[in-house]
């Protein structure tokens, strides 16, 4: 069971008939000092043993801190130019001969079978080494460009890495990794960045690399959309919000949401995407000591429109599928797709920013995943906390591009690199 | 800290002919972990092995122990798949230990036997590891791959359903799923295996399947997950439900919403059932003035309340709104169509559309009023 702090003061709604008068309180605030510390030592000193499980997705972390302080407006003025350069030779250091990033140094010497790249090390790697002002000349865009296209399967959809040789090592290449809309969402945003987001196709530096199966991608996303008009996985499994990110930003940073999502289907994936804000109603301390506990309880709406309201303060977040409680990462995910949508205007950002400040802010600085002290912030809920703050125009935070997940600063970075710029004489127009 | 103990393995002497390679970090690494010195050491044999290609039963064995550390090591478990592969395929195991294990394994001829106990071997350590880190991916995936290599020796693949060593294998990893579900009835990856499990081994007619559905939504009729794999059973085959089966979808799911009429899940059941017929939805507009009466007298005002509320029963279901609100707007559009003489007609239905989603914005759904708001423009455009 899900614990809240005992010292939460608030009377589940849920026994309330009528909505409780408003009472006085201060507004929550970004406690930007702490975000910044927090920041600063996930950057800078070592993260604690229990990230072990995420030692082959290094670069994830290193993302989630460097976009941070970015959105914090403090990644240039907090770190001094060594350690940016140190950094990005770390980057490099992941970046394997062949092209494509590994997740963090953990199989190097391991030899090419089993020290690979990996599908979603790629993107953090490029928008990583971008934010810390690397103009990724030193980038293998042959090799990536290859490994992007060996990652693809037939029906269109993205594996995570490539096995050599196959389960027995002497067959064809087999791509491992299950069926996964985030490998779809990382494929397109390497993809965008390898072209500069430009839409008149690849610079110099990608001539003679092939592309991928954009069709086919297009095709699986669109097979991807479930029978409640959401996003899922892969195609029947069920909506989740994560995954509807993915594959709408997938879209737009292809060019093509207006082909995967007509006008017709519209209406539809905005009311699933919007019924994934839910009022937020604090779990009573006590339980019944009779009831038995359980460990993923629906969420217990019952009574139309009488819930979530704390202190009067209508108060809500994301959930990421249909029936489940809200949870900081959620607010990102849902909020992002509805901007990717131009839509953001449709959440109630009140009720969101509420939820997200007054709620899981965690003392300590950073997110946690849920409301409660207990739920210390890790680097995931807490970059995506302020990432849903930035979509609703937090003040104090750089404006998100939703679709790619980085600054609006940083997104113009890598459209600004040298290698993309027009040669004297070259004849082609970048945006 | 890790969640399970490591197994206990000496790695030097299991390894004496093994120089472990440490890792290079660089001088100034990002996102660096304080790894425990027992991570350090089996990661440097790790490297060492893959470095080597050992596909022995040692790298069973470490790979193991990594994986107890860290599950989310995904060349580890490749590593593990290739191994096991080859070591299934290449070391029989004794016949009388085989006999023990598994009695079956007299009719088979002897190498499958064995390549069979090896991956019904790795099928035991999966169950144990998968209860151990329920929120882990790979392990999944692994495990699809074995059960594909398991049901190709078991037999000739699309005539499973006739083959009864197949169905026992089927039923095993039925009966373990619903453990996993015990644990957590909504978890993501074992539902993905789950549909895998129906696609590969064709268990779209498999009774157990609806059935357990079933034993989900009793426990839970919110359960978003158990609707969706009932979705996924029905209409997820290549074949197309019969009319009786849709017949026996919506009453079920009326009936559920009945029992329930603020649970979101059936209503998008209700809607993925017409938009797979293509029934019209107006079909429904009885159903949903029952949880929406929005033309009937109020039960009670009480002072200070919105006037919107004035002319309205009591409201069970803000999705019944929702889908009332559709249903009008719908019908005002076709009425548009119909010319002057539709006219009145239209307005009328538009009102009733404006009227549910006023009542969604101002009290049954307060959290979504942009977007009721937006829906009202959108019906006041028409």
């Amino acid at each position: 069971m899900e614990k809240h702090s005992l010292s939460s003061s608030f009377v589940p709604s849920t026994t309330t008939t009528t909505i409780p008068t408003p009472e006085l309180l201060g507004e929550p605030t970004l406690s930007r000092r702490k975000h910044l510390k927090f920041w600063l030592r996930s950057l800078k000193s070592a993260l604690p043993n229990g990230y072990t499980s995420t030692d082959l997705s290094r670069l994830s972390l290193a993302f989630f801190s460097l976009s941070a302080l970015d959105l914090l407006g403090e990644l240039d003025t907090s770190t001094t130019p060594q350690e940016r350069k140190d950094w990005i030779d770390w980057v490099y250091l992941c970046q394997l001969p062949t092209g494509g990033f590994r997740g963090s140094p953990a199989t190097v010497g391991a030899t090419e079978t089993w020290d690979v790249a990996n599908l979603p090390a790629c993107y953090f790697a490029l928008a990583g080494l971008s934010m810390l002002g690397d103009d990724l000349s030193r980038v293998n865009w042959t090799g990536l460009g290859e490994f992007l296209v060996s990652v693809q399967r037939a029906d269109g959809g993205f594996g995570e890495w490539v096995l050599k040789g196959g389960v027995s090592g002497q067959e064809g290449d087999t791509i491992m990794g299950g069926e996964d809309m985030r490998f779809m969402y990382c494929a397109m945003a390497v993809r965008w960045i390898m072209h500069g987001g430009g839409k008149d196709g690849p610079g110099r530096h990608l001539e003679g690399v092939k592309d991928v199966d954009v069709e086919g991608c297009v095709k699986f996303i669109k097979a991807s959309t479930t029978y409640d008009s959401g996003f899922a996985a892969f195609p029947f499994i069920e909506a989740h919000a994560g995954h509807a990110y993915c594959a709408l930003s997938a879209l737009s940073l292809l060019g093509r949401l207006h082909d995967g999502v007509p006008p017709a289907r519209t209406p539809g994936i905005l009311r699933w995407l919007v019924s994934m804000q839910v009022p937020y109603v604090p779990e009573p301390d006590l339980q019944e000591p009779d009831q038995e506990p359980s460990k993923t309880p629906s969420a217990p709406y019952t009574v139309p429109g009488q819930e979530g309201y704390l202190n009067g303060k209508l108060t809500g977040g994301f959930c990421g599928r249909i029936n489940k409680h809200g949870d900081t990462c959620y607010s990102f995910w849902v909020g992002g797709a509805l901007d990717v949508l131009g839509h953001a205007g449709l959440m109630d950002m009140k009720a969101n920013r509420w939820f997200l400040l007054g709620q899981t802010q965690h003392l300590i600085g950073g997110f946690g995943k849920l409301p409660g002290v207990e739920y210390r912030p890790d680097l995931l809920h807490s970059y995506l906390g302020l990432a849903a703050l930035s979509i609703m125009g937090e003040p104090g935070l750089k404006k998100i591009d939703s679709a790619l997940c980085i600054s609006v600063d940083a997104k113009e970075r890598i459209m600004e690199m040298p290698w993309l710029k027009k040669e004297e004489g070259d004849g082609v127009e970048r945006r | 800290m890790p969640r399970s103990q490591s197994p206990p393995v000496d790695l030097p002497t299991l390894l004496p002919d093994i120089h472990p390679i440490p890792q290079d970090d660089g001088p100034r690494p990002l996102a660096q972990i304080a790894y425990t010195d027992t991570y350090t050491e089996a990661m440097s044999y790790l490297r060492a092995l893959m470095a080597a290609n050992e596909l022995s039963e040692r790298t069973l064995k470490v790979t193991e122990y990594i994986i107890a550390i860290n599950p989310a090591h995904y060349t580890c478990w490749g590593f593990r798949l290739r191994a096991l592969f080859q070591v299934a395929k290449t070391q029989p195991l004794p016949d009388a230990q085989a006999e023990s294990r598994e009695p079956a394994v007299k009719q088979e001829q002897l190498a499958v036997g064995s390549e069979l106990l090896w991956l019904k071997g790795e099928i035991k350590y999966l169950d144990k590891v998968a209860l151990q880190h329920e929120k882990n991916y790979q392990i999944w995936h692994h495990r699809q791959m074995v059960m594909d290599r398991i049901g190709e020796l078991l037999g000739e693949r699309g005539k499973e359903e006739e083959n009864p060593r197949v169905k026992e294998v089927v039923k095993c990893e039925q009966a373990f799923t619903g453990r996993m579900f015990d644990l957590d009835s909504k978890n993501y990856h074992v539902w993905s295996y789950r549909q895998w499990l129906v696609r590969r081994f064709n268990l779209f007619k498999d009774p157990a399947e609806l059935t357990y559905v079933e034993t989900l939504l009793w426990k839970d009729v919110r359960n978003n997950s158990a609707w969706n794999h009932r979705f996924f059973i029905v209409f997820g085959s290549a074949t197309r439900p019969s009319e009786d089966v849709i017949t026996r979808e919506v009453d079920y799911t009326q009936s559920a919403i009945y029992i329930a009429p603020q649970n979101p899940s059936p209503w998008n059941y209700l809607r993925g059932i017409f938009a797979q017929t293509g029934t019209p939805l107006s079909t429904l507009l009885t159903f949903c003035l029952t949880f929406a009466p929005i033309s009937k007298p109020p039960a009670t005002t009480s002072p200070g309340e919105s006037p919107i509320i004035a002319g309205v029963g009591e409201i069970t279901s803000s999705h019944a709104l929702d889908l009332l609100a559709e249903i009008y707007a719908e019908k005002a559009k076709l009425e548009g169509r119909g010319g002057a003489a539709g006219g009145e007609a239209k307005e009328e239905s538009k009102l009733q559309a404006v009227k549910a989603l006023e009542l969604l914005a101002e009290r049954y759904d307060p959290i979504r009023a942009n977007y009721w708001d937006w829906r009202k423009r959108e019906v006041l455009a028409v």
